[in-house]
């Protein structure tokens, strides 16, 4: 009997044990939702107004948790919050303009001078100068895995508000790199703090940082003038439809990654949508060891076939932008390929490809025109692009077989596995357009999966590689990707239109092409 | 009795060091390039210096069993390594979750046990009933719908449609928990009520019922003090079982309703090929359900004298 | 009495298999047809379950994923139970080591709970629907081999085998020719009454995206694809579900009636 009643107060204590650990998570959580409430009461009562800003691209899987820019990816969410700012910033039209910085020079080909602007300071209240970014871009070159390889510093002086970066080689995209958000000068005097919290320029600061999220206030000392007194909330929320149905529910304020099935729910009077077109490509890589796409009418025959504006704008809904090559249309341009399957069937027919036996499919030899098609469902876009294109090959009589695998990194290494690879990439992350051409289409590239090989193409990144004039640079640029767009190595299907949908009452929150900028000072809650 | 627990315990280092053989190679060989996958996976990219280098920095290029003794060594320590992704350690994380975990499986199986046993026991008593077949159909329902659809049916009515509870659970409040809550114990309570019915009709058909019945005591007394006390060992079974599968129902509902425990931890950490996090998922759930069983096990010990005569029978 | 009330349940699953078999062929409309002029449509008379967000006929699509969901579901029971009943019924007639070797193994993966370490398998594969039968089944298999081996135990004992061994017969032949006919309407009963719930995990693993993907028809990849459109498009995430809780209940109607019959 006493060892039951032994038992028994065993078996109880283990149970207030299990709901013990419980119960702290619990009340930690409640107390937030509650110090969430008495902000949103006080909003009538006092003049600074909470906006809870829902977000799918913040968090550890997106490796971009905390603020501090010399980790991982994580100086996104510093500049896209307005924590950090950059000595250079890409406009609307992903081209750089200073931002930190007043000029700039290059001095020599190893050597840029940057003018920093005067009257700026951290949220820490100490000021910008010249030393105090030095500070920052050592402890960026010491710690970050990217930076290093892609600034090639050799040396950094500081004299006043002049920053004088030395490179090991000619890099003329050194320049671009520092509108990289890992580029963000925060105060290292201050430095990063347990929560990854830091202290930059910009318009806000963070009050508290954690892994699902941040809490901002807006700074009253901010440099390029005053900024609507306000708190935001940014909530890492990893499911798309669960920020659909907060916004709807009110528990969201604003939100960034809405699916797209869920736009048509926010058309209207209560809320407001700002898009944007940004440089992340969805676009599809031939592989030239497939004997069939070496033949240059068969690749354009396929790339007349794609539908892009059916996939665009109803697949999407419209909330992407077609593409004309890697890079976005700018403002005014107007889309140059063509759609015309009757013109594919044609240059099929040409090549010898005919439905001689009546099933829908062209065939030759008696074999049907069969090609694999690879993507991966990480990004929703492309399972849908898959089945749009694999439609319209079917009208031309080519049978695609999609293989939609997390694993496609395993699947690109066989090339007999696949025959065209869908994916998606932002081209032009810091106005720097050679980028793109290194990474994929250049015949020593890493991602260049398909084996595209084109001499012309890969003399003209070496001349870009050298150029330091922008404007030649972007003439280079165009010229390459007009090359690539003939050849149909590549096919550029549409450029990602990112959109920042909120109730009615906030303004000024749009998005830049460039997916680096989110909130600025004019964000107003009204 | 000490001796007892202590042969179980015993006998549970091979399970134990099996479980983590099994969990660890089934991660070894066919996971892939855990660097590449994941630097892929955020549009961003690395030179084949940088990965290997990362590689190296992991320990990813040792041997399989190099790899496997060294992470045996560290767990027993108590340290499960570093998160791929968020470069903190696992052990803590989880830890972090593992609550909310078991608030949810607990709740569950409350709510299973409030649900079933009355209408189990119901439908006994009023066998071959209206009631009982309305019972009976609803059950079978119950049995034929998977879990991942009643939540999202749940959620479209309650809190779509009617607004009565919130859609981010990103806490763990007492209203979050609701959902998750009916759309585990809706399937289970299916599967109970039948056990329980069985069990009951069973039990009262055997002698001591009719000699109970026969010295005038009434049926009530004679479910709740006879039947029920033999039939508890048949539902701490049930129970401790259905533990196990609420552990790996858990992982959808949870991620369905954002509940912020291990289940939807592990699928995310599975998407983004986070190996030490799914290791540590399928370690911790297995230990778990093995020390479950283990208190099911002991408990038999005190509820079933005749076992105590026995010694450990059950100990196979 | 006993074969009439198996005989409807055996005519429904007999059927539902030829349908699911030939189900491809059933569609009324090409189920990679897409229209974007008649996207996301509500059910109506020519399509009585709706479209999807291309235009494809819902109906189509579901009975079309009627031959993956099914056969896979048989895929999993067949090969855990195979598997299972090989491993249980050798270890419980010959005993000794391999005995005690494998099912100590079985033991291991019977200390797993539940789906855990299938979505771990399945997750990690990521080889689609194949990925998430062989995950299923390597979790499966143990509960089989331990059913057949106590099964063995309890008859091999008996008369009948003592003298099938006495004239000649070799272990194999008294495995096979003596024992599993009498055990094998136990393990129908278990293996029938498993195909339901198999079919249910397999379509969660594909509906969390660790089976099969899109545009594969399978009813939990069509469910997670329609999830976002629930409200906008209900008919899509509703329409799969119906098709697995209809042939869940043929599955489980089945196996009970067999489970009656076997009086087990």
């Amino acid at each position: 009997m006493r060892k039951q009643m032994k038992l028994i107060s065993a078996a109880i204590s283990t149970a207030l044990l299990l709901g013990a650990c419980a119960a702290p998570n619990k009340q930690a959580n409640e107390n937030t939702t509650n110090a969430e409430t008495t902000a949103a009461n006080s909003d009538s009562t006092s003049d600074v107004k909470t906006m809870v800003y829902g977000t799918t691209s913040y968090g550890v899987g997106m490796s971009d948790a905390g603020l501090n820019p010399h980790a991982d990816y994580s100086g996104w969410s510093c500049v896209r919050y307005g924590v950090g700012e950059t000595l250079f910033k890409l406009n609307e039209n992903i081209e750089l303009v200073p931002w930190l910085a007043e000029s700039y020079k290059f001095l020599d080909d190893n050597t840029l001078e940057v003018i920093i602007k005067d009257g700026i300071n951290f949220s820490s209240g100490r000021k910008l100068d010249a030393a105090a970014a030095k500070e920052c871009f050592e402890d960026l070159i010491a710690v970050h895995d990217r930076a290093p390889a892609d600034m090639k510093i050799k040396e950094i002086k500081a004299d006043g508000r002049t920053l004088t970066f030395i490179s090991t080689e000619p890099n003329p995209a050194l320049i671009n790199f520092l509108a990289e958000p890992y580029s963000a000068i925060i105060d290292m005097q201050v430095g990063v703090d347990e929560t990854k919290n830091v202290s930059g320029t910009g318009p806000y600061k963070a009050i508290s940082v954690s892994d699902t999220e941040i809490k901002l206030e807006s700074r009253d000392d901010y440099w390029e003038g005053p900024v609507a007194k306000k708190n935001i909330t940014v909530k890492s929320i990893t499911d798309g439809d669960t920020l659909t149905m907060g916004l709807q529910s009110g528990e969201l304020d604003a939100t960034y990654g809405l699916p797209y099935a869920s736009y048509p729910l926010f058309e209207n009077d209560n809320y407001t949508i700002n898009s944007s077109a940004t440089s992340r490509a969805f676009f599809m890589q031939l592989n030239f060891e497939n004997e069939l796409l070496k033949d240059k009418n068969i690749r354009s025959a396929i790339a007349m076939a794609v539908d892009k504006e059916g996939f665009v704008n109803v697949l999407l809904g419209g909330h992407g932008k077609v593409a004309n090559g890697p890079f976005p249309m700018k403002d005014g341009e107007t889309p140059n390929y063509s759609f015309s399957p009757e013109k594919s069937k044609e240059l099929l027919n040409a090549a010898g490809w005919s439905d001689s036996d009546g099933d829908g499919y062209v065939d030759k030899d008696g074999k049907n025109f069969e090609l694999n098609f690879l993507t991966y469902p990480g990004r929703s876009e492309l399972p849908i692009l898959a089945q749009s294109v694999q439609s319209n090959l079917k009208d031309i009589g080519i049978k695609l077989n999609i293989n939609s695998t997390e694993n496609y990194l395993e699947v690109v290494k066989d090339s007999s596995a696949w025959d065209i690879l869908a994916s998606a990439m932002v081209t032009n992350p810091t106005g720097n357009k050679a980028y793109f051409f290194e990474t994929t289409s250049l015949t020593e590239s890493s991602k260049n999966r398909g084996h595209y090989s084109n001499s012309e193409l890969d003399e003209l990144a070496k001349t870009l590689s050298t150029t330091f004039d922008s404007e030649k640079r972007d003439e280079t640029a165009q010229k390459m990707s007009d090359i690539l767009v003939d050849d149909y190595g590549f096919i550029f299907v549409s450029h990602l239109q990112m959109s920042l949908v909120s109730k009615n009452n906030i303004k000024g929150l749009v998005p830049m092409p460039s997916d680096y900028y989110e909130f600025s000072k004019d964000l107003v809650i009204e | 009795m000490c001796k007892y627990i202590f042969k179980r315990l015993l006998s549970l280092v091979p399970i134990l060091i099996g479980i983590s053989f099994i969990s660890f190679a089934l991660i070894y060989f066919t996971g892939g390039d855990a660097v590449a996958v994941r630097y892929e996976a955020i549009g961003g990219m690395l030179s084949p210096e940088l990965i290997n280098q990362k590689r190296e920095e992991l320990g990813l290029n040792r041997p399989f069993i190099i790899q496997y003794l060294s992470w045996l060594s560290s767990i027993i320590k108590g340290d499960m390594g570093v998160s791929y992704v968020s470069g903190k350690p696992v052990f803590g994380y989880i830890i972090g979750k593992l609550p909310n975990t078991l608030l949810l499986s607990i709740s569950s199986l409350i709510t299973t046990i409030l649900i079933s046993l009355p209408l189990g026991i119901l439908s006994a008593i009023k066998r071959n009933s209206i009631f009982d077949n309305i019972i009976k159909a609803m059950s079978f329902i119950g049995n034929s719908l998977p879990n991942f659809f009643v939540a999202l049916v749940l959620s479209y009515v309650f809190a779509l449609q009617m607004k009565l509870l919130p859609v981010i659970s990103q806490g763990t409040s007492f209203k979050s928990l609701i959902l998750p809550t009916l759309t585990l114990s809706l399937a289970m309570s299916a599967k109970y009520i039948r056990q329980i019915r069985a069990l009951i009709i069973s039990e009262l058909s055997k002698p001591y019922v009719s000699g109970a019945r026969a010295r005038g005591i009434k049926e009530n007394t004679i479910i709740f003090f006879n039947v029920l006390r033999l039939t508890s060992l048949t539902l701490i079974t049930l129970m401790a079982l259905s533990f196990g599968s609420l552990l790996g129902g858990s992982a959808i509902v949870e991620s369905i309703f954002m509940w912020d425990g291990i289940g939807k931890l592990a699928i995310e950490s599975i998407k983004l090929r986070d190996y030490p996090v799914i290791l540590a998922y399928v370690l911790w759930m297995a230990f778990i359900y093995v020390f479950i069983n283990l208190l099911a096990d002991i408990s038999y010990y005190f509820l079933d004298p005749r076992l105590r005569i026995e010694g450990g029978k059950y100990a196979n | 009495m006993r074969t009439e009330k198996i005989l409807i349940p055996s005519i429904l699953v007999i059927s539902l298999l030829l349908f699911a078999f030939l189900s491809p062929k059933l569609t009324p409309f090409d189920i990679s047809e897409q229209n974007l002029m008649i996207a996301k449509n509500a059910p109506s008379l020519s399509h009585i379950m709706g479209t999807d967000i291309y235009g494809r006929d819902m109906f189509s699509r579901v009975i079309a994923a009627g031959r993956i969901s099914v056969f896979s579901a048989l895929a999993v029971v067949l090969l855990m139970s195979i598997t299972g009943v090989i491993v249980g019924l050798f270890c419980g007639y010959l005993g000794g080591i391999a005995d005690t070797v494998l099912m100590r193994v079985s033991d291991i993966f019977l200390a797993f709970p539940g789906l855990v370490l299938a979505i771990a398998a399945a997750g990690l594969f990521q080889n689609g629907m194949f990925g998430a039968i062989i995950a299923l089944a390597s979790v499966g298999w143990p509960r089989y081999a331990r059913l057949a081996r106590g099964l063995v135990l309890s008859t091999k004992t008996s008369t009948y085998i003592n003298a099938a061994r006495l004239s000649g017969s070799n272990t194999v032949q008294i495995v096979f020719t003596e024992i599993l006919p009498n055990i094998i309407g136990q393990i129908a009963v278990t293996a029938s009454l498993d195909i339901g719930t198999s079919l249910m995990e397999l379509s969660a693993l594909s509906f969390l995206g660790l089976g099969a993907t899109p545009p594969t028809p399978e009813w939990g990849s069509m469910i997670n694809e329609g999830r976002s459109l629930l409200q906008i498009a209900p008919w899509i995430t509703l329409s799969p579900g119906v098709a697995i809780f209809i042939t869940v209940s043929i599955f489980n109607i089945f196996g009970e009636a067999l489970r009656d019959y076997y009086n087990i």
